[in-house]
């Protein structure tokens, strides 16, 4: 500094780091260059500044002269190309995966029910003729509601039935099951049978009340 | 203050918008030397400044969407190239692989000896480590200015910001620069026969 005005310094630096970065030669630049020749510190400070602009010029020219590799941008595309779909795509997937197991729970389940459900053939004097639409096979309907059979837990009939047992007295014509050979052709008509077993007696087990 | 977008670059944007990849493989060479040169500039290394480049396009392209094809993307992938360049060199600042007999060769004062090649080297890792502590905004300039050569108009033209404040960024990154390594002790590294620490003070020597 100048003996007695300390902000001299500070207020040359800026015009001096121009003049020796850019070779800026502004209306400052002599009196910042006169100063410098009278203030040591300015001139340590400016020749250190000096060497890191030096030492910066020598980075720079290395990194001028760098390039990527040729296969640089077959490893961005494949890195953009694994990436996971935009946000509105999986939450389509997702709608749609949801939406299939919505149909599933509607179409497929109340027909893989049907099926487990499948009673015997048609009773005489209802309004489906047993004879004349063929014995449906009973033994599916047999297994469900004659359980002295030994062939289905009382589990499964608890399902079936909306039970909680199979031991309580039910109303045969209550009863709405799909033979298993007509389940998929005949569903209404198999609805309206009531169960049977595979001798055309009427099914003693009940629907809850 | 923001920077013109030419209408080649919009282009560009507006095709990787629209998930075409052809447009995203223009809009990586046009900008691949900017990013990679940014990032082998402050790393020294060439494979992580190839991970730098795979990840900031990377992050371009997941973010397609949201550029815009009225504002140049040069500001963000340079910020970007700059903050995977910086968390990098934090995770593993010893582990950056020193330069290779290639990389020497082109140095202009390659024909010095080991022991001068091994101080400019040392010189030169003192100086990336210490920009790597200045502030983002001055990285940035020091990174635009000084490694990739542009010209004040033009480093304010890529940042969007006025060229005075380009200048004044780059006298504080510099005041900031030699007094963070002048602390250290590193001033001699950077040019191999300086003393060390230098006061700064006010006191001025008469003529």
């Amino acid at each position: 500094m100048i003996l007695g005005r300390p902000s001299a310094c500070p207020r040359h630096r800026a015009a001096l780091l121009d003049f020796v970065d850019r070779r800026e030669h502004g209306p400052g630049t002599d009196v910042a260059l006169a100063h410098l020749d009278r203030c040591r510190s300015c001139e340590t400070e400016l020749s250190e500044i000096a060497l890191l602009i030096t030492a910066l010029r020598r980075i720079q020219a290395e990194v001028r002269l760098v390039e990527p590799s040729q296969d640089a941008w077959e490893r961005v595309r494949l890195v953009a190309a694994r990436r996971p779909p935009a946000p509105w795509r999986w939450r389509m997937s997702l709608g749609a995966t949801m939406a299939g197991a919505a149909l599933a729970a509607v179409v497929v389940m109340p027909a893989a029910f049907g099926r487990l459900a499948a009673p015997g053939p048609p009773m005489a004097g209802d309004g489906a003729s047993g004879t004349a639409d063929g014995p449906p096979a009973a033994a599916v309907a047999l297994r469900v509601y004659d359980p002295p059979a030994g062939r289905l837990t009382a589990g499964v009939v608890t399902i079936l039935a909306g039970d909680d047992g199979i031991n309580r007295p039910r109303q045969a014509r209550t009863l709405t099951f799909l033979p298993a050979a007509t389940d998929r052709h005949e569903p209404e008509r198999a609805r309206r049978w009531p169960a049977t077993t595979s001798e055309g007696t009427p099914i003693r087990a009940t629907t809850p009340d | 203050m923001s920077r013109e977008i030419d209408p080649a670059e919009a282009d560009l944007l507006r095709r990787m918008r629209a998930d075409d990849l052809d447009g995203f493989e223009a809009f990586f060479v046009r900008y691949r030397a900017l990013v990679y040169r940014t990032a082998f500039g402050l790393t020294g290394d060439h494979g992580a400044a190839e991970e730098i480049l795979q990840d900031t396009f990377e992050r371009a392209y997941r973010h397609r969407s949201t550029l815009r094809p009225d504002v140049s993307p040069v500001p963000w992938l340079h910020r970007v190239a700059l903050n995977l360049t910086y968390s990098r060199l934090g995770r593993r600042r010893v582990a950056t692989r020193p330069f290779s007999e290639f990389d020497l060769a082109t140095l202009p004062d390659a024909s010095s000896g080991p022991a001068e090649q091994a101080e400019q080297q040392e010189a030169r890792r003192a100086v990336r480590e210490g920009v790597a502590r200045l502030s983002p905004k001055h990285q940035g300039v020091v990174a635009l200015y000084y490694l990739h050569g542009l010209s004040v108009q033009e480093t304010s033209a890529i940042l969007g910001i006025r060229p005075g404040t380009v200048k004044s960024r780059l006298h504080y990154a510099l005041g900031s620069l030699r007094t963070n390594l002048a602390a250290e002790a590193r001033l001699g590294e950077v040019w191999g026969t300086l003393p060390g620490p230098v006061p700064t003070g006010e006191a001025e020597a008469g003529p």
